[in-house]
């Protein structure tokens, strides 16, 4: 058979197995006869058709997305421009401090409700350059990042509980510092080893810390907790307080941009990608490996312990669902879609990842419900089909993709 | 006290079936499979869609209900470990580690949801006139006080424990997945269709996997699309404790963790149950990381 027709036959095989194992779930519909306990199946197309009118179209947009980033890879230019212009930004501080004015006075002409979206991507491009020190420089998969934000906006929320008044700027050292701490715990037993292991702990961590903060008595239980008013991020100056958490967002993205690209290409951070890229060679060269991933390890988790007391200086509330699987899938989609260990690609991921479902969300209510499946189907269709990322280097698909 | 030791211990068997599955894949692979727990979650749902295909056809109330559910559970979770390792594994083996590990995590999220989406966010009863005789028949030797459905899991585990030690020990196939385990390349140097042989681990261990989910759903009354998770933990909490990558530390880790779990809930307080198996995985990574019955788990160059 030629090469062709065998590959033609796989697709045939594996679409027709892919029916056979759904047929069950998408076709029929179970009917419990609580009376006797009996249960029924019957035929319900109507399921299946719901099902895929939503996926259809979502995964249609996915593959022309993959298409047009591949074509744009084979026919755009060689130099990789959004790379470049972003490290050229990066190491022209006048050119970044321009951009943060500019940012921050288009502050006076949005609405609140803009401001609002706004701020909300600023969180998530802080929590997605946090997780990607780990992930991206360092190669070691985080799957309960959610838990540092949460620890971070709890840290502010509790402090603030009980030093009314506690301002907010003081908050972002605080988060970051209890984050660390906590990732530096958390990583101790399991950095020793292989990276699989420190996906499963702090998947496991990110639960139990749900479920610490849902039985803490000080700290509010399910309902959580709501700042008062002299700890929020007020209003300053001429700005009322949206216009200044937007102020405040932007410029903590932009410091944490420079600081991160700082730390990568710092001797520290060009460790860190040793490790990622070989970590027996690493170890070998001289590199303490155990002491430089807890390091990163720490810093990301610091991170966003610091976003969770943004999070919680603007929102002025914090409450369980901080900490839950769903918030670290987000931000790991995130990172995995912009393109790991690239910059502007984390942030693009972020800012997409944040506005299409919330925008979205009007016009086609399913959203909501669908949103982590098509999260989970990026993770996994990323990694077959362009393992770099949409913005991400072509060192990275080398290394991702292996020798074989 | 028996009491609780039977109840522990078959709490223990249904966790070493889970972490066989996850010891299997890190033996041959080298890897952890992250979906297994969502696997397990699938052949929970797959023993009720029998039932519910067996109700449609007439066929509840003969003898071989069960039976014939629990092998169809088996067989569609055995078709979704075969797509998760094709989808989520087969082109990143030879990758960075993050890859197989990030698109394991993507396809666990995918079934979940998928599962969510397509059946229902609540729950589904399992069919009481099934589970429901089963539960309530006891049978007491002396002090000892087991339920039918118990011994059921019981002689369960132990038969598919003993088909699958007779399968890997015995027989051809099983000589020829220690050889891939061993040395991939070596072995499909030797003639061995080593894309086959994964797929056949993932599809053991998921079958397993789908047993498993049956006998819970028959104790639980009610199956959820989030049930995966936690029981994937423990397993895998049983399979490092054991010594990931072992099958004998498999099962003694599950037992272990079970009776653990419920001596915890009994002596100190039952909502600690559920954090009892986190705390073990924490532990065994610190002091032990090998686990039990495991080799040393240093990097090969």
């Amino acid at each position: 058979m030629t090469g062709r027709g065998k590959q033609v036959r796989t697709w045939l095989v594996g679409l027709a197995g892919i029916f056979l194992l759904t047929a069950p779930f998408l076709w029929t519909k179970v009917h419990g006869d609580l009376a006797t306990g009996n249960v029924r199946l019957s035929f319900a197309p109507s399921n299946a058709l719901q099902f895929l009118s939503v996926v259809a179209p979502g995964f249609a947009i996915g593959a022309v997305v993959v298409w047009v980033a591949g074509l744009w890879g084979r026919l755009g230019p060689r130099r990789p421009v959004v790379a470049t212009t972003a490290n050229r930004l990066l190491e022209r501080p006048w050119a970044l401090v321009g951009l943060g004015v500019a940012l921050s006075s288009l502050g006076t002409l949005m609405s609140a409700k803009v401001l609002s979206l706004g701020s909300f991507v600023c969180l998530y491009m802080m929590l997605a350059l946090g997780l990607n020190v780990t992930i991206g420089f360092t190669g070691l998969l985080v799957l309960g990042y959610a838990a540092f934000y949460s620890a971070g906006a709890y840290a502010f929320a509790l402090t603030a509980r009980f030093h009314p008044g506690f301002p907010a700027w003081a908050a972002l050292p605080l988060g970051f510092c209890t984050a660390a701490t906590v990732g530096f715990l958390v990583g101790l037993p399991c950095l020793r080893l292989r990276g699989d292991y420190l996906a499963i702990v702090t998947l496991g961590f990110a639960e139990a810390f749900r479920e610490l903060v849902r039985n803490l008595p000080a700290a509010g239980g399910d309902m959580g907790l709501i700042l008062s008013d002299t700890s929020r991020i007020r209003a300053l100056g001429p700005l009322s307080a949206a216009q200044a958490a937007w102020v405040f967002g932007v410029w903590l993205v932009l410091l944490l941009s420079i600081s991160v690209h700082r730390l990568q290409h710092s001797r520290t951070g060009r460790a860190w990608i040793a490790i990622r890229e070989d970590e027996t060679a690493a170890a070998m060269m001289g590199i303490p490996v155990v002491r430089l991933k807890l390091l990163a390890f720490s810093v990301s988790a610091g991170v966003g312990g610091l976003a969770g007391a943004y999070f919680a200086g603007f929102t002025g509330f914090v409450d369980p669902s901080t900490s839950t699987f769903d918030q670290s899938v987000l931000v790991l989609s995130m990172v995995i879609l912009g393109g790991l260990g690239s910059l502007p690609g984390v942030l693009t991921g972020a800012a997409l990842l944040y506005l299409i479902p919330t925008l979205l969300r009007d016009q086609i209510p399913q959203i909501t419900d669908y949103r982590l499946f098509f999260f989970g189907s990026i993770l996994v269709a990323m990694m077959l089909l362009r393992p770099q990322g949409l913005l991400g280097s072509p060192r990275h698909k080398m290394e991702l993709e292996g020798p074989g | 006290m028996l009491e609780i030791l039977v109840n522990g211990l078959a709490r223990g068997a249904i966790y070493a079936l889970i972490a066989l599955g996850y010891t299997m894949v890190y033996g041959i692979l080298g890897m952890i499979n992250f979906a297994h727990g969502e696997i397990f979650m699938i052949g929970m749902f797959g023993s009720i869609f029998a039932l519910g295909a067996l109700g449609s056809a007439g066929l509840v109330g003969a003898g071989l209900t069960l039976p014939l559910a629990i092998v169809a559970a088996m067989a569609l979770s055995a078709g979704f470990g075969i797509l998760n390792e094709r989808l989520a594994y087969r082109k990143l083996r030879g990758a960075h580690l993050l890859a197989p590990l990030t698109s394991a995590i993507g396809m666990s999220i995918v079934l979940q949801n998928f599962v969510m989406l397509s059946v229902t966010k609540g729950k589904l009863d399992f069919p009481r006139d099934i589970s429901a005789p089963l539960a309530e028949t006891r049978w007491s030797l002396g002090p000892l006080h087991v339920t039918a459905l118990q011994a059921l899991i019981f002689a369960l585990t132990l038969v598919l424990m003993g088909g699958l030690f007779w399968l890997i020990q015995r027989t051809r196939v099983g000589i020829a997945l220690r050889a891939v385990a061993q040395d991939r390349t070596m072995a499909s140097l030797c003639g061995m269709r080593v894309d086959g042989l994964i797929a056949l681990t993932f599809a053991l261990g998921s079958a397993l996997a789908a047993a498993a989910g049956t006998m819970v759903a028959m104790y639980q009354g009610v199956v959820r699309f989030d049930a995966g998770y936690e029981m994937g933990l423990k397993a895998f909490a049983a399979a490092v404790l054991g010594g990931i990558g072992n099958i004998p530390g498999a099962v003694l880790g599950g037992l272990l963790i079970g009776l653990v779990e419920d001596i915890t809930s009994y002596t100190i307080r039952s909502e600690w149950r559920e954090s009892t198996a986190f705390a073990i995985l924490i532990l065994v990574l610190w002091l032990r990381p090998r686990g039990l019955l495991g080799e040393r788990v240093a990097d090969k160059v």
